[in-house]
Order: structure tokens, then sequence, then C-alpha cells
């Protein structure tokens, strides 16, 4: 599994897909620490970014080979059901790279008030995990075998990280965030992992049955 | 198809000009490889292969050939375990190399790519890159390879991955007259030493001499004989009448006919 995480991650450095989402995040990130200068400000604007760009990761590089060179790979890994979690790991760890510099910098260089450094540190880096992982769950849906048209995929990725933004009680947890109440966004946080692993047990069992 | 196992015996002659090695292939009763029971292929609804039952036992060279359009690619992607049948079942290990007929090259140097592929223990691909006469450059990106470098990287991949059970798609393919004699030759090796072989090729290719040969004749998987084996291969023997008479009776249960 291991060896089929860091070849998907070497597929996914030289094919370069992976700018255009760090720099969306980049840009999000400096708007976040200028809009809101404290730690879980910043933490509850990075939230729904983490999201989108999870969910973009996880379909660019679900399909960055072609179906011939998918198979050859999936053989070496067993079935088509692990490569696709081994690829879905991938997205993660590249996301969570991510996550940890920004983590490191929210609470390094930004300040929150009455709470230790370490502490913001692990709330920004629980959190965030399960942004990314939410995101790479629903992205994982979103490439080939299950789904070949960009079209299609980059539609319902949007369509789904507007609604999990807009659902209410995700909204409520971050404006609490935003007010220094940790508790809720560590709720929102488990609750996207548990959903996560579903969604991407889910695509697994898809993708193994998918006839393409 | 009863699951057997081979061994071989291997009897050395040496004629006046050159040594002839004939391998004898004896069946004995243990697990296939691989096997397919009942296998039911369909393509969009449109059944291709119905009641397939096969199995390639340690050390076996199995060919696969049909026309364009008959299930070859479904069948091997099915025993490669990258697809599932629409009826029946697979018994086989889970992870093996697979070689499809091409792939789109990605941006990634063939030495980087051979080397990051994701395999527990790979041998020594150079030995090989050079047998099947890869003339190009190792550090060349794999979209500045010819298609037949391509191809003899691919088949290299395979041949060196330590896998128990190799799955090729169109072995040929790409490959000059002498790649291809020279790729039969590594898969031979190969299954001498009990790794699995399973191919497919067009069906007037010719197959690696020690094939098994299986044709797609409707909807159904037959066995015939290798006919490259009638083509290609010239042997003399010269040695005491019983010794010879010996050897041919033993071969002529893999399809060699004396002239």
């Amino acid at each position: 599994m291991i060896a089929q995480i860091r070849f998907a991650l070497q597929l996914y450095r030289h094919s370069g897909r992976w700018l255009a989402p760090l720099v969306v995040l980049m840009v999000w990130f400096l708007f976040a620490i200028e809009n809101a200068p404290q730690s879980y400000d910043t933490l509850a604007a990075l939230f729904p970014a983490f999201l989108a760009v999870g969910c973009w990761i996880a379909a660019s590089l679900g399909g960055v080979d072609d179906r011939h060179h998918r198979e050859m790979t999936a053989a070496a890994a067993g079935s088509r059901g692990r490569l696709h979690s081994a690829r879905a790991a991938a997205s993660l760890t590249v996301c969570m790279c991510f996550a940890l510099l920004q983590s490191t910098y929210a609470s390094l260089a930004l300040e929150q008030q009455g709470t230790a450094t370490i502490t913001v540190g692990l709330v920004c880096l629980a959190t965030l995990f399960g942004a990314s992982a939410l995101g790479v769950s629903i992205g994982s849906w979103l490439h080939a075998p299950l789904v070949s048209r960009r079209a299609v995929s980059l539609l319902t990725g949007f369509s789904a990280v507007v609604l999990i933004v807009l659902f209410s009680p995700v909204q409520d947890a971050l404006k609490k965030l935003g007010n220094s109440e940790v508790a809720p966004a560590m709720v929102l946080a488990v609750c996207a992992l548990g959903a996560a692993a579903l969604a991407a047990i889910g695509s697994s069992i898809a993708t193994e049955r998918s006839s393409n | 198809m009863a699951p057997t196992a081979t061994t071989h015996h291997r009897a050395d002659l040496a004629p006046n000009r050159k040594a002839i090695t004939v391998h004898l292939v004896t069946e004995t009763t243990s697990k296939p490889t691989v096997a397919l029971h009942n296998v039911t292929i369909q393509f969009e609804s449109t059944p291709l292969l119905s009641g397939v039952s096969v199995g390639a036992n340690p050390g076996e060279v199995v060919g696969i050939q049909g026309p364009n359009g008959s299930g070859k690619t479904s069948l091997l992607r099915i025993i490669a375990n990258i697809a599932s049948p629409a009826g029946g079942s697979r018994i086989g290990p889970q992870s093996c190399a697979y070689v499809p007929s091409t792939i789109d090259p990605l941006p990634l140097r063939a030495s980087d790519w051979l080397r990051h592929f994701p395999r527990g223990q790979r041998r020594d691909p150079r030995p090989v890159l050079q047998e099947l006469n890869f003339d190009s450059d190792l550090s060349k990106k794999l979209p500045e390879l010819s298609f037949g470098n391509l191809r003899k990287l691919l088949l290299v991949e395979a041949f060196t991955s330590g896998e128990p059970l190799l799955v090729i798609d169109e072995l040929t393919a790409g490959l000059d007259r002498r790649g291809s004699a020279a790729a039969s030759g590594v898969l031979n090796r190969l299954a001498r030493t009990g790794t699995t072989v399973v191919i497919s090729d067009q069906e007037n290719r010719p197959l690696p001499t020690n094939a098994r040969a299986l044709e797609i004749n409707g909807q159904s998987l037959i066995e015939v004989a290798n006919r490259s084996f009638d083509e290609q291969v010239e042997i003399t023997l010269r040695g005491p009448r019983s010794k010879i008479a010996e050897l041919t009776q033993s071969a002529g249960t893999f399809g060699f006919r004396p002239s």
C-alpha cells in the first residue's frame, strides 16, 4: 500500500496538476489572514478551502493516468478497489502537507488570545484534517472509472462542496470557532472524518464493481 | 481443466554443430496459479464468451488467440483480477504483472517510472532491456520513446516484477521479429523458474514455442495445437536411435510432430 501511495504521489508530482489547487489554497490563505487576523478566524475561513481543494486533488490524482496504465497499476495493487484506496490516501497525504504548513503558520505567526500555541496547532490540524478527508472522499467518487467526464466531475464536486458549506450545522460550528468556541469544530471534524470514511469505502467498492 | 502443475526435466543433447535443449514436461496434481470457472464475459449486454473454464499451472505459458473483438483482452483482465466477470469465478493471486497493449505515456523518465512502479522485489531490468534490444536511453521521458521501445519497457517491467503470474495483452504488438523472439525467450525462461504466463495475441501471430495454445471460437475457448511450434522450430537430433525415439515420443505429447 505504501509503495502504491508513493507511486501515485510520483505520478501526481510529474503531472503538475497539483499546482493549480496549491495556488488557489495559497490565495485563499492570504485572503483569510488578511480578513481574519486571529488563528481560529483564519481556521474557520480555511475549512471550505480544504474541503474544495481536497475534492479537487482527489479527482485529479485519481485520474492522473489513462485507463491502460491504471489497469497495469491496479494489477500490481491487487485490485481496482485497492488502487482506488491508495490514491485516496495519496490525495489525503498531499492535503495534509498543506494543512501542516498552514496550521504551523496559523499557530506560530498568528495570535489566539488565552490559548497555548500547541493547542491552537492541534485544533487547526484536526479541523483541516476533517475538511481534507471529507473533500478527498467526495473527490474519490469523481474520477475514472466511476466518472470519466471532467465537466460532470467539476459540476458535481462544486455542488457537493457548496452544499456542505451551506449546511447550517457546519456554518454554526465555523461561526462558533471564529468566536473561539472549539468544541463544535471538533465535533464537526469527527463527523467529517466518519462521513469521509464511509464515502471512501463506498467509492472503493463502487470502483471494484464498476464495469469500465 | 484439471488442476495440475508442471515440473521440468531437462535432457541436453550435443550434436555436431549446436547444442539442443529439449524440455520435457510431466504433469503432477497440484494447485494451478490461476483458474477461471464457468466464466461469462459480456460487452454491453452482448455475450462474448460463456462457460469458460481455464487454468494455468506454475511454470506454464498459455497463449490465447482470437480475432479482434472476440474478448481476449476482457478475458485477460479477468485473469489479472482487474475486471469482474458477468458470471463465474476466478481463483488466483490478488496481484500480478499485467501488460496492456499500450499506455498513454506519462511525463516521467523511463528509469523513474521503472524504479517507482510499485513492486515488492524487482529484479535488475538492465540485462532484460538489453536482451529485448531496447535501443533508447532510460533517462528519456516516456513520451519521447518510440512505440516499440515503450512496449519493451512495459514488458521488462512485467518480466522483472518477481510476480508469480504475468498477464500480457498482445505480446508481439510493436515488436519486430527479433524483439518478439527475444520476448518469447525470456517468457520461456521465466516459465522454467515457475512463473505462470498468460498472453494474448492475434490469431495469425506466432506464440512462444512452449505455449499451450487456446483459441476463441464463437463463445468458447478451445485448446488447439501451437501452430508456431510447427512453423518455427526445426530440431535435428543425432544420437542413438533408442534415445531419439524416447525423446520424440515424450515431446509428441506437447504437439511436437517429427517429420
